[in-house]
């Protein structure tokens, strides 16, 4: 390759898009897969409360690590999580 | 620790939040599948499928047998068909050719479209319809009670086989690809990008496309042959798949003692399908007349 052409190896720009996992906890079944299958561990099983089945529905305990991968979105077998941007959120609200 | 005067009063239905991406397509109230299987999951991927390809809840139609996966139809609110035990593929057959437009999958299990509906499926591999049919494969009749399915490998234990099987299993994706099916894939079923992108082909394709996934079954196969929870099993299995792409269909491995399962599309040959070719024969007739 000529060295004309080369590109400077850059570290990836930092992310302009936030993400936030929100969890449905009627509909989960707390089978633990997503807490398996994210990548940088934003979920866990909350073992202190409850759904009205008397299961432990999966909380978000680091949500700001969330990378937006939507693993957790497609493993789920009960539909009861998925990921969207903050400002479509915001947008809805407001 | 809570005790159990402090666990609030079960809420009634009505109050299920209803903000999924999905909610409108799916019937959320319906899944009752055992937490942590993968038949669920299988459900939401076909379903956004369909929202990826822009088709309305009247252009598809899902038809199922019976078992674990035949109770997955009630989980639609598109036009879902909940048949006769082993008869999920004659009656999407019927559907396909009486409205050919129609996107039609047949989602059901390994006992039900091979041990009594084997007859049925080889013999749509043949004429090429162009139906998509998912089978969740997990190697044994899950909901009567964990009794030895065809898919059923050599030595494992099940209820009624206690000191182990002794009958050869099907290789499912042998048997596609010899009866004439024009697409064949095997994907595990936590790999769901991979099998969202095969189901996306499964559509394009003009014919009989068959799509194996691996959804190992904890409660009853995996208690009996202590293989641990649903995750140690997902676990498991990932250690043996092997995804190797172009490979021939009979060398396409299921074998748990090897510990070797050959993952991937086996064939992908499009060729012409069967209404198609009803309709060249009606065209043809009313010329003679």
């Amino acid at each position: 390759m000529l060295r004309s052409q080369r590109k400077p190896i850059l570290p990836p720009p930092p992310a302009d898009k936030e993400y936030v996992v929100i969890i449905l906890p009627e509909q989960c079944d707390g089978c633990e897969l997503c807490v398996e299958f994210c990548p940088t561990d934003v979920l866990e099983i909350d073992m202190e409360a409850y759904n009205s089945r008397m299961l432990h529905p999966a909380i978000a305990v680091k949500p700001d690590e969330c990378v937006g991968c939507q693993q957790c979105e497609r493993i789920c077998p009960s539909v009861s999580i998925f990921v969207t941007e903050i400002q479509l959120l915001q947008e809805e609200s407001s | 620790m809570t005790t159990i005067d402090e666990i609030p009063a079960p809420k009634s239905t009505d109050e299920i939040p209803e903000d999924h991406p999905l909610h409108e397509r799916l019937n959320l109230h319906r899944f009752i599948f055992c937490p942590g299987c993968l038949i669920g999951s299988a459900i939401t991927s076909i379903t956004s499928c369909f929202v990826e390809r822009g088709l309305t809840s009247k252009d598809y139609a899902v038809v199922s047998g019976i078992g674990c996966t035949g109770r997955s139809s009630g989980c639609f609110n598109s036009p879902a068909f909940h048949t006769t035990h082993g008869r999920a593929i004659p009656f999407a057959t019927g559907l396909k050719l009486a409205n050919p437009k129609l996107e039609v999958v047949v989602l059901s299990g390994d006992g039900d479209l091979f041990a009594i509906g084997g007859n049925h499926f080889i013999h749509a591999c043949r004429r090429n319809i162009e139906i998509t049919v998912l089978c969740i494969n997990n190697n044994v009749y899950g909901m009567t009670g964990g009794q030895c399915a065809p898919t059923t490998q050599i030595g494992d234990l099940t209820t009624t086989t206690p000191y182990g099987n002794i009958e050869p299993p099907f290789n499912l994706v042998s048997l596609a690809a010899a009866s004439g099916a024009s697409y064949v894939a095997r994907w595990p079923g936590y790999d769901t990008l991979r099998l969202r992108n095969s189901i996306l082909k499964a559509f394009d394709n003009p014919g009989f496309s068959f799509i194996e996934v691996l959804a190992p079954c904890f409660t009853q196969y995996g208690r009996k042959n202590k293989l641990g929870d649903a995750v140690q099993m997902l676990d498991w299995i990932k250690n043996q798949v092997r995804i190797i792409p172009n490979c021939p269909p009979h060398e396409a491995e299921f074998d748990f003692k090897k510990g070797r399962i050959v993952c991937g599309e086996f064939v992908d040959a499009p060729r012409e399908g069967f209404s198609q070719k009803i309709q060249q024969l009606r065209d043809m007739a009313q010329k003679k007349k």
